[in-house]
C-alpha cells in the first residue's frame, strides 16, 4: 500500500496538483481551525469543571487566551504565510527577477503542494519565455530572408524559379529575363532547337522527380530593333516534381571567356573568308580554262593545269580544316546529320581526289558498292573526312605506289579502310597521330600538311558517332579505317531531336555536341 | 528556253567567272554587284535561279533573303535562291539560312563545272 501510495504521489502531475490544490487546501485549514477551535473550547470547558476558585478561573482564562493565540498563529503559519510566499515567489517572477530561489521550499509548503505550484507557474513562466524566443528567432530568420533577397539580387549568377506551368514566379536582377507575349516573363535565352529548358523538362518529368542538367555557351535572344550585345550563358537546371518552384536554374554569365572565343573565331571566319576569295578565284578559272581548251590541250599542258588544280583544291581544303579545328576547338563544329549512303559522299569528292591521286602519280582505286545501307552524315563533313585520309595516303606513300578504299557492313555499321602501302609508321608515332599539329618523323622531310587534317577528321567522324582507327606497319603501309553507324541503328535518336546540335553536350561528352547522343 | 540567272555578287573577278561558265553552258546570266541592285532586279525579271552572296556592299545577303521570301510579296516560288559565300557563319545562323533556301554552298568548295551540275540537279 505505502509503495502504491508513493507510486501514485510521483505520478502526480503540476496540473493535476494544481487542480486538487484548493480542495485539499481549504479542506485542511477548515480541519486545522475546527480543531483548534474544539481544543480550545474543551480546555475552556474543563477549567470551567475543575474552577473552584477564582485564581484557578483566572489561570484558566489565561491559559485558553494563550492556547487561542497559539491555535490563530499556527492558522497563520499553516495558511496565511504559504500565500505570502506565492505572492512573492509570483512578484519576483513578474519582476523578472530569479524566481527560482524563492520558490517556497517549506516543508509544510511540500505537503500542502505550494511548491508543486511554484513549480507549475514557473514552467508556465519559461514557455512563455521559449515562446517569446521563438518569436525573436522568426525575425532572426526574416532578417536572413531579406539577406538571402539581398544577396541574389547583389550576385552575377541569375537564379530564376519556374512553377509548374512553367511562368516565372522569381528572377533576380542579373537572371536574363525579358518580357514576352502578353507581357509575360520569359527567358532571354537561345536555346538549340528542341533542347530548351522546357524541353527537358518535358522529357524528364516522365521518367524521373529530380533531375539536373547543365547548357552551355547559350546565347541571349537576338534583338532585331537595337544592336545589343551579344552574352552567353551557362545554365545549370534543377527539377524537382512537385515543389512549388519545380525548375529552379542557375545562370551563368560566361561572356568574357566565350566572347573572347568569339573574337578569335570571328578572326578566323573572316581570315579564312578573305584566303577564300582568291581560292575560288584560281580554281574557278582553271575550271573555266582547261574546258576553254578542251581537245587541244597537250597532255603537257594537262599535266601543269592538273597540278595548279590540285594545289588550288588543296589550298581550299586546308582553309576547312583550319575552319573545322577551331570550330570544333570552341565548340562550336556541329554536324547537319542525314540519310546518306556513301556513294554519294564519295561522289561528291571523287573527281578531286582522284585528280590529286594521278597528277602525284598514285593509282587510286574506290571501291564503295551502291548497295550498302544508308549512314547518318554531313555529306560535306565526311567528305573533308574521306579527302583528308586520302590526301594523307598520297603524302606518305611513293611514286606510283597504289591506294585503295574498300567499304562494307558489319552489323550496324558502315566500315571504310583507306589503305596505303607507303612508309608506315612506328607505334609510338600512331599514338599520337591524332593529335593536334602533330606531324609525324616522316612528314619532316618531304610532305607538307597542316598537322591538323587527322585531328579534325577524328572530330567530324566522332561527331558522327562513328569512329576512325588506324593499323600501321613501318615500311608497309597503313590502313585507316572509318566506322559509321547505319541510319537505321539511329534513327530514333536522330528523329527524336536529341543528336541535334548540342543536346548531348552536357549530357555525354561536353567536347563534341552530337556524338554523346549517338552512343 | 534558256534558264535565267541572276548573280549577286561583290566581287568582280568571281561573278564575271560564273558569268563566262554559265553562259558557255547556255544560261541567261545577269550579274549584280550590289545588294540593293539585286534585289531591285529580282523583282524586275522571273529568274530561274538566284545565286545569293552574304557579303554584299548596301544590302547584306540574308536581309535580300528576307525580302525576297517575305510573306508580303515575296519572288516566285519557282525561282530557286543559292546561297553562294565564302562566309564562314556561326552554325545556328547557318542552319536558319539553309532552311529559306534551295542550296548553301561555299564558293572555294566548288567549281564553276560543279556549279552547272548543281544547277542542273536542282532544275
Amino acid at each position: 500500500m505505502a509503495i502504491g501510495g508513493k507510486r501514485k504521489k510521483l505520478i502526480q502531475t503540476p496540473e493535476s496538483k494544481i487542480q486538487g490544490y484548493w480542495g485539499e487546501f481549504s479542506s485542511r485549514a477548515v480541519n486545522l481551525f475546527v480543531a483548534g477551535q474544539l481544543f480550545v473550547a474543551l480546555t475552556a470547558a474543563g477549567f470551567m469543571i475543575l474552577a473552584k476558585d477564582a485564581q484557578t478561573v483566572f489561570v484558566g482564562i489565561v491559559v485558553i487566551i494563550v492556547l487561542e493565540l497559539l491555535v490563530q498563529a499556527l492558522v497563520i503559519c499553516l495558511v496565511l504565510q504559504p500565500q505570502k510566499r506565492l505572492i512573492k515567489f509570483i512578484s519576483h517572477l513578474v519582476a523578472g527577477k530569479d524566481a527560482m530561489a524563492e520558490i517556497p521550499r517549506h516543508r509544510w509548503d511540500e505537503h500542502s503542494g505550494l511548491t508543486a505550484i511554484a513549480s507549475y507557474i514557473q514552467s508556465i513562466n519559461s514557455a512563455s519565455t521559449a515562446a517569446t524566443l521563438a518569436s525573436a528567432a522568426e525575425n532572426v530568420n526574416e532578417q536572413a530572408d531579406n539577406y538571402v533577397v539581398n544577396a541574389l539580387n547583389i550576385t552575377d549568377v541569375g537564379i530564376v524559379m519556374l512553377d509548374k506551368q512553367r511562368r516565372v514566379i522569381y528572377r533576380n536582377t542579373a537572371a536574363p529575363i525579358r518580357n514576352g507575349f502578353n507581357n509575360e516573363q520569359a527567358l532571354d535565352l537561345l536555346f538549340n532547337e528542341r533542347d530548351s529548358v522546357s524541353d527537358w523538362v518535358e522529357r524528364t518529368s516522365k521518367n524521373v522527380i529530380k533531375a539536373t542538367k547543365v547548357w552551355q555557351r547559350i546565347p541571349n535572344l537576338p534583338d532585331d530593333s537595337e544592336e545589343r550585345e551579344r552574352r552567353y550563358y551557362d545554365v545549370i537546371a534543377n527539377y524537382a516534381q512537385g515543389e512549388e518552384a519545380e525548375i529552379v536554374l542557375a545562370i551563368i554569365d560566361r561572356t568574357p571567356q566565350y566572347g573572347r572565343d568569339e573574337d578569335d573565331l570571328n578572326l578566323i571566319a573572316f581570315a579564312a573568308h578573305e584566303l577564300r576569295g582568291p581560292v575560288t578565284v584560281i580554281r574557278g578559272y582553271l575550271d573555266i580554262l582547261i574546258n576553254d581548251m578542251g581537245k587541244d590541250i597537250t597532255p603537257d599542258t594537262k599535266q601543269l593545269f592538273d597540278r595548279l588544280s590540285v594545289s588550288a583544291n588543296r589550298l581550299s581544303s586546308y582553309i576547312s580544316n583550319i575552319l573545322n579545328t577551331s570550330r570544333y576547338d570552341q565548340r562550336h563544329l556541329n554536324t547537319n546529320l542525314e540519310e546518306q549512303t556513301l556513294s554519294a559522299i564519295f561522289h561528291s569528292i571523287i573527281d578531286d581526289v582522284t585528280l590529286r591521286a594521278s597528277s602525284q602519280g598514285r593509282l587510286l582505286s574506290i571501291h564503295v558498292p551502291d548497295d550498302l545501307p544508308a549512314v547518318a552524315a554531313d555529306i560535306s563533313g565526311m567528305g573533308e573526312v574521306f579527302t583528308n585520309l586520302i590526301d594523307n595516303a598520297i603524302k606518305y606513300s611513293r611514286e606510283g605506289g597504289s591506294i585503295e578504299v574498300n567499304a562494307w557492313a558489319h552489323d550496324n555499321y558502315v566500315v571504310v579502310d583507306i589503305i596505303d602501302h607507303g612508309i608506315g609508321m612506328p607505334a609510338n608515332v600512331v599514338s599520337n597521330l591524332f593529335r593536334k599539329f602533330y606531324r609525324s618523323h616522316r612528314s619532316r622531310g618531304s610532305a607538307i600538311g597542316t598537322g591538323i587534317g587527322l585531328y579534325v577528321s577524328k572530330a567530324i567522324v566522332e561527331q558522327h558517332g562513328g569512329e576512325l582507327s588506324v593499323r600501321s606497319q613501318e615500311g608497309e603501309g597503313s590502313t585507316f579505317t572509318v566506322t559509321l553507324p547505319t541510319y537505321v541503328s539511329i534513327k530514333d535518336k536522330l528523329l527524336n531531336g536529341t543528336a541535334q546540335n548540342s543536346a548531348a553536350m552536357s549530357e555525354n561528352t561536353p567536347r563534341i555536341q552530337n556524338h554523346g547522343m549517338l552512343k | 528556253m534558256t534558264k535565267k540567272i541572276l548573280c549577286i555578287e561583290d566581287d568582280r573577278l568571281i561573278g564575271e567567272m560564273y558569268q563566262r561558265a554559265l553562259e558557255k553552258a547556255g544560261y541567261t546570266f545577269v550579274l549584280k554587284t550590289d545588294g540593293d541592285e539585286g534585289l531591285q532586279e529580282a523583282y524586275t525579271t522571273r529568274y530561274d535561279f538566284i545565286l545569293l552572296d552574304l557579303m554584299l556592299p548596301n544590302k547584306k545577303g540574308d536581309e535580300v533573303l528576307s525580302v525576297l521570301r517575305a510573306k508580303e510579296n515575296p519572288i516566285s516560288a519557282a525561282t530557286k535562291v543559292i546561297i553562294l559565300t565564302n562566309f564562314q557563319q556561326d552554325d545556328s545562323a547557318r542552319a536558319g539560312l539553309e532552311r529559306k533556301v534551295d542550296a548553301y554552298l561555299i564558293k572555294a568548295d566548288i567549281t564553276p563545272s560543279k556549279l552547272i551540275s548543281i544547277l542542273k540537279n536542282l532544275s
